[in-house]
C-alpha cells in the first residue's frame, strides 16, 4: 500500500475531484480490502465482492460525506469488518474453501495452502492482526482502531499469532 | 510498540502476501452507481422545491379569492334570469253555487226542528235590521 502521505494526497485529490480522486482510492484499497476479508473472515469470492461493492457505495453516491475523515483508510477497513461480521451472522449455505494466495511456482502455492490451512486454525483477532499487519502494511495503532480495542491487545494478539504460525509452517527449509 | 526489525518468520510471510483482486465488475457496478455518472434533472431537492412552491401559490391564489368584495364574487357567479311559467289558469274561475249549497243554509235546515232560525234567510229582516240602524243614527 502506499504511505501517508501519498494516500493524504490522494484523498485531497478525492475532495477536489470525486470521479478522479474514486479511481485513486479504488485503485489502492480495493485489492487490500478484498484480500482483508477473504481471508480474515473465511468470505468467498462473491461474499468478499459484495462487501466490497457496499464498502465503496457511498463514497461514489455521496462524496461529500467523506470529506472530514480523520484516517480514510482505516475508515474503510472498519466498513468492511463491520459489514464482513454482519455477513458472518446471517446463516450461510455453504462451508467455505480458501483459495491459494499466490499463483506461480508450485512451491508458493503449497506454501501458500499450507499458510491458510494454519491461518485458519487461529483465533479471529489473531488472523485479522496477521493479515492486517503482515499483508497490509498497517501499524498497530491503525489495527487498533480498526478492532476497537487497545495496542497491547493489538500487539499480543499478533505475538501469539506469529508464536503459532512458526509451529504449523514449515517455513525454515 | 512497532519491532523495530522483523523477524525472518514475519518477512517469510510477507513474501507469501496473497495477490488476489477483486473482478474488474465491481468497480463497474459502482462507476454506474456514481453520483458523477448520473444524468442531469431535477433532484430530489429541486422536486420538493417546486412541490412546495406550487403549493405557495395555490395558497396565495385561495387568499386572493376570499378577499374579493360579495358584489364582485356575485358578478362573476351572474347566470341569466329564469324565466318564470306563465301561471296556468283554471277552465272554471270559480261556479256560483245556489245559496241552499251554501254550508249556514244547509245546516239551518237539518236543524230545523230545534231552533227556528228561518230569519236568518229572510231578506226582510235584514232590511228591518238595516233600517233599525238607520232610525237610531236619526
Amino acid at each position: 500500500m502506499k504511505n501517508h502521505n501519498e494516500i493524504t494526497e490522494m484523498f485531497e485529490i478525492y475532495r477536489q475531484n470525486p470521479e478522479k480522486g474514486f479511481a485513486l482510492i479504488y485503485q489502492t484499497f480495493s485489492g487490500p480490502v478484498f484480500r482483508y476479508l477473504r481471508n480474515s473472515f473465511n468470505l468467498s469470492r462473491e461474499e468478499a465482492e459484495d462487501i466490497l461493492h457496499n464498502v465503496f457505495l457511498p463514497w461514489v453516491k455521496n462524496p461529500q460525506k467523506f470529506t472530514g475523515i480523520e484516517n480514510p483508510a482505516a475508515y474503510l477497513f472498519t466498513s468492511a469488518r463491520n459489514a464482513a461480521l454482519k455477513k458472518r451472522s446471517q446463516p450461510r449455505e455453504q462451508s467455505l474453501t480458501i483459495e491459494p494466495v499466490s499463483h506461480g511456482h508450485e512451491v508458493q502455492v503449497e506454501d501458500a495452502m499450507i499458510i491458510n490451512r494454519a491461518l485458519s486454525t487461529l483465533p479471529e483477532e489473531q488472523k485479522e492482526a496477521i493479515v492486517l499487519k503482515v499483508w497490509t502494511d498497517m501499524t498497530f495503532e491503525e489495527i487498533a482502531r480498526i478492532q476497537q480495542c487497545s495496542l497491547q491487545t493489538v500487539a499480543s494478539r499478533y505475538r501469539y499469532a506469529i508464536a503459532r504460525l512458526k509451529e504449523l509452517i514449515p517455513w525454515n527449509r | 510498540m512497532e519491532p523495530l526489525s522483523k523477524d525472518p518468520f514475519e518477512k517469510f510471510l510477507e513474501n507469501q502476501r496473497p495477490s488476489e483482486e477483486p473482478s474488474p465488475e465491481v468497480f463497474r457496478r459502482l462507476q454506474k452507481e456514481a453520483v458523477w455518472n448520473r444524468p442531469a434533472g431535477p433532484g430530489k431537492s429541486m422536486l420538493s422545491l417546486l412541490l412546495v412552491l406550487a403549493l405557495l401559490v395555490i395558497v396565495f391564489a385561495n387568499i386572493n379569492d376570499s378577499r374579493l368584495p360579495e358584489a364582485v364574487k356575485g358578478s362573476e357567479q351572474m347566470q341569466p334570469p329564469k324565466e318564470k311559467a306563465p301561471p296556468e289558469v283554471p277552465a272554471v274561475i270559480a261556479a256560483v253555487e245556489p245559496a241552499e249549497k251554501i254550508g249556514v243554509a244547509r245546516l239551518l235546515r237539518h236543524y230545523d226542528d230545534d231552533f227556528n232560525l228561518s230569519f236568518a234567510e229572510d231578506r226582510s229582516s235584514i232590511l228591518m235590521l238595516g233600517s233599525a240602524r238607520e232610525l237610531d243614527n236619526i
